[in-house]
């Protein structure tokens, strides 16, 4: 056992209940100020209303803070919930955690869907959800032993900073001589210093006798986190099969997964070949279809894209099996070994990095304009290590690029670093100096909403540009699909929950490329339906990537192939064989439905949830500038005329751009109109009353805030 | 000769194109990109992208991923 310097400071055991139908029926709170800890009983009517994972989560945040709560009161709660079906070993995607809090980027909630192993371990040491909240003094460890069942929370000074370094120790340290039974989420020093801190969640590989790492990135949790003091959260569990959940129905649970595990198998390799290339398959397709987003989203390819796809990771990443869950057949989760930064604390050494994936590839590489795959291997790998997202890093640092080629920012802002496009160093600089909490790292983590602000205050820049060009909306950095093309994917990200993250709906394809959905009426009911469905995944514990990855092969001959509705009913049967509560695919929608206006409330709640809040930058929709206009010139010309059959013969550049907007403009409104109403919302973006009470949200609380803002009927 | 899938096989032709081998595939206008031999085509390169003959062909279903 590895010494570390911890001091226990609370010892609480517990009996740990029996797990029955996919439920421990209690949840785990923490104060890591006071170090109270108190178990609370989760009842049948949580569990029909919130059904576990973000349902859970999200109610239990409710019930933390207030309509003051701020990402860094005391209050706000950072909770973790895997769900009901989370830790069964065999169905391809089934060990996810999902993770909120009020972000302190956007001050509403956040919620993160990551894998490892925490989630799964936390329900099977006996809590279906965790909600820590308090601000400690220092930093302490939070051990939850199911094992043992003891809770233990530890003064923890002195461990090491680093996310790679400190999970490995932890594991070590608690293991008791089984790596393999511990799960531990922690983050890095670059949460304390920005507002990007991510969750490293782990998992032990056996194979290469290391922690791996998947982030929970969006929305700034680990800052919450950080600023909380909470060093480390540890579970162990030992055993995990079939029966540890308690399915209601063991046998219908074996067949359903047996099938979808066989097919994944079966078609993978004919399909994506995400086993041995994980979700860098994805851009060449994107770059093709000029969807990968170059330079800051200016624009959808470049010819060294392709550097950055599939044909050269496939060579890089270090071959296995790589699932992040025991069993997903799917084993996406690729890592490259001996990988050797030239920059950084770990210049020369040899390291493990975890990814990279489709986003950080085009978030840290094309967006930036680096092509240069080992370099987007190390942005990913400091990004772990200091705790941040790379999502938010790739899009916020293209941000700042651009400010700098547009002459908006020089080099006396940034402290001398000339942040070209395609500057590798001063990208890697960057990043060292949000890891540090130095120089212009510091104005840079702050995220792109008040990085617009403090350009405009104190550099003199014209904040209409920075609101066109800064890729964000309600205060979270867009993740990395090109929209200009696609009015359905712009709803996707503006016309979502916490913020432009595409895991709500990606209709990019199914818009742009099959045209499936050519009226504002089969975009909005798009925009209904799939959010719903990707919604259910986090409520209970599972990956939504088996669902439509790897498809059947007659998928094509199927009424609504877009929904891949085989699998969809695969999962309605999933959720009946552990629960035992009987459910069609229709259900599965109005259990999301339940939680997805619930979250919408939430968020009016805590200032948000209204139309305005809804607004993307115009970057999203169209050419901010004249070059990205000439660069499609066809394409927008063409559009000109014939969509809106506009006479443009001796219309200037900078006209057409004009016109161009104001009719890409006026059709995302429209389609803010047409979304709200399939949704059962107000004008304004609110749920009607009326929708609260169909879903049985409407518990006096919630009607309360509808009240307040002036949602009577 | 071409196999697409599993079960179907067609004549190749000299100078055929992934564009000309999708119009032919039952499925082929709808998708976004295929493997030729396992390497990775976007519908957008289809008409440029030759194909060898003997090729293995699979049509990549992408549609909602992401
Ligand atoms: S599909 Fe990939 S990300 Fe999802 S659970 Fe499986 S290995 Fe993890």
């Amino acid at each position: 056992m590895t010494e570390l310097q911890l001091k226990s400071l609370k010892v609480h055991p517990y009996r740990r209940p029996a797990i029955d139908k996919g439920y421990a029926n209690q949840s785990l709170h923490i104060d890591i100020g006071t170090d109270a800890v108190e178990i609370r009983p989760v009842d049948q009517r949580m569990k029909d209303v919130f059904v576990g994972g973000k349902g859970f989560d999200l109610w239990l945040l409710w019930l933390a803070v207030n309509e003051k709560t701020r990402w860094d009161s005391p209050e706000n709660g950072v909770c973790v919930s895997s769900g009901p079906m989370g830790g069964t070993p065999g169905y391809p995607g089934s060990g996810k955690s999902i993770v909120t809090t009020i972000s302190p980027l956007t001050g509403i909630p956040v919620d993160s869907n990551v894998g490892g192993y925490f989630g799964p371990y936390l329900k099977f040491a006996g809590f279906d959800a965790l909600c820590v909240t308090g601000d400690a003094e220092g930093e302490k460890v939070v051990f939850i032993d199911g094992i043992d069942e003891k809770i233990e929370i530890f003064d923890a000074p002195g461990l090491a900073d680093d996310a790679y370094a400190l999970s490995a120790a932890l594991t070590e340290h608690f293991g008791q001589g089984k790596p393999v039974d511990i799960s531990v989420v922690s983050t890095g020093s670059g949460a304390r210093h920005t507002r990007w801190g991510c969750l490293n969640f782990t998992w032990y590989d056996t194979k290469r006798r290391r922690a791996r790492y998947k982030q929970a990135g969006r929305g700034g949790i680990g800052t919450v986190f950080a600023q909380k003091g909470i060093k480390a959260l540890v579970v162990r569990w030992g055993h995990v099969s079939l029966d540890t959940n308690h399915p209601a129905d063991k046998d219908a649970l074996r067949s359903v997964a047996k099938l979808h595990s066989k097919e994944i198998v079966e078609l993978d390799p004919k399909q994506n070949r995400m086993a041995k290339v994980g979700t860098t398959h994805l851009v060449p397709i994107m770059n093709a279809h000029d969807c990968l987003p170059v330079h800051n989203f200016r624009y959808g390819s470049h010819p060294g894209g392709n550097n950055l796809g599939e044909e050269t990771y496939e060579h890089i990443f270090d071959p296995g099996f790589d699932g992040c869950w025991r069993g997903c057949t799917v084993a996406c989760a690729h890592g490259v070994r001996d990988f050797v930064p030239m920059t950084g604390p770990y210049q020369g050494q040899r390291v493990f990095v975890d990814g990279p994936e489709y986003e950080t590839i085009a978030g840290c590489g094309s967006n930036l304009g680096i092509f240069d795959p080992y370099t987007v291997l190390e942005l990913n790998f400091y990004c772990d290590a200091y705790g941040l997202d790379t999502i938010s890093v790739g899009t916020g640092i293209a941000f700042v690029m651009e400010c700098y080629e547009a002459g908006v920012i020089d080099t006396s802002h940034t402290e001398g670093l000339e942040l070209h496009f395609g500057n590798r160093l001063a990208a890697l600089e960057l990043l060292h100096q949000m890891g540090r909490g130095e120089g212009f790292g510091r104005i840079v983590g702050q995220g792109i909403r008040r990085m617009k602000q403090i350009f405009a205050e104190r550099f003199g820049a014209d904040p209409a540009f920075l609101a066109d060009i800064g890729m964000e909306s309600k205060g979270l950095e867009f993740s990395e699909y090109m929209t200009k093309e696609s009015l359905a994917q712009q709803g996707g990200y503006g016309l979502t929950l916490k913020g432009p993250q595409h895991d709500e709906a990606w209709l990019i394809f199914l818009d742009m490329v099959h045209n499936f959905m050519p009226t504002f009426d089969q975009k909005a009911e798009a925009l209904h339906w799939f959010p719903m469905f990707r919604t259910w995944f986090s409520l209970c514990g599972l990956c939504k990537l088996p669902w439509n990855d790897i498809v059947p092969a007659d998928n094509r001959e199927t009424p609504e192939p877009a929904k891949v509705v085989k699998h969809v009913q695969w999962y309605a049967e999933y959720f009946s064989a552990v629960t035992g509560r009987q459910v069609g695919a229709d259900d599965l929608i109005v259990m999301s439905e339940k939680v997805y206006n619930f979250q919408r409330i939430f968020n009016l709640r805590m200032g948000g949830g209204r139309r305005a809040d809804d607004t993307i930058p115009y970057r999203a929709m169209g050419p901010v500038t004249e070059a990205e206009y000439l660069s499609r010139q066809e394409r927008y010309d063409g559009q000109l005329v014939a969509v809106w059959q506009e006479s443009i013969e001796g219309l200037s550049t900078a006209e057409k751009v004009a016109l161009l907007r104001r009719h890409r403009e006026a059709q995302y409104e429209k389609l803010k109109d047409a979304v709200y109403q399939r949704r059962g919302w107000t004008a304004d973006g609110i749920p009607t009353l009326a929708t609260a009470r169909r879903l049985g949200i409407d518990f006096p609380e919630v009607v309360a805030v509808l009240e307040q803002h002036g949602v009577t009927e | 000769m071409v196999r697409i899938g599993d079960e179907l096989e067609i004549s190749w032709t000299e100078g055929m194109t992934v564009g000309d081998l999708v119009d032919r595939v039952p499925g082929g206008r709808d998708c976004a990109a295929v493997r030729v031999n396992g390497r990775i085509v976007a519908r957008p390169n289809f008409h440029r992208t030759p194909v060898p003959d003997g090729a293995q062909v699979y049509l990549v279903p992408m549609i909602v991923g992401g």
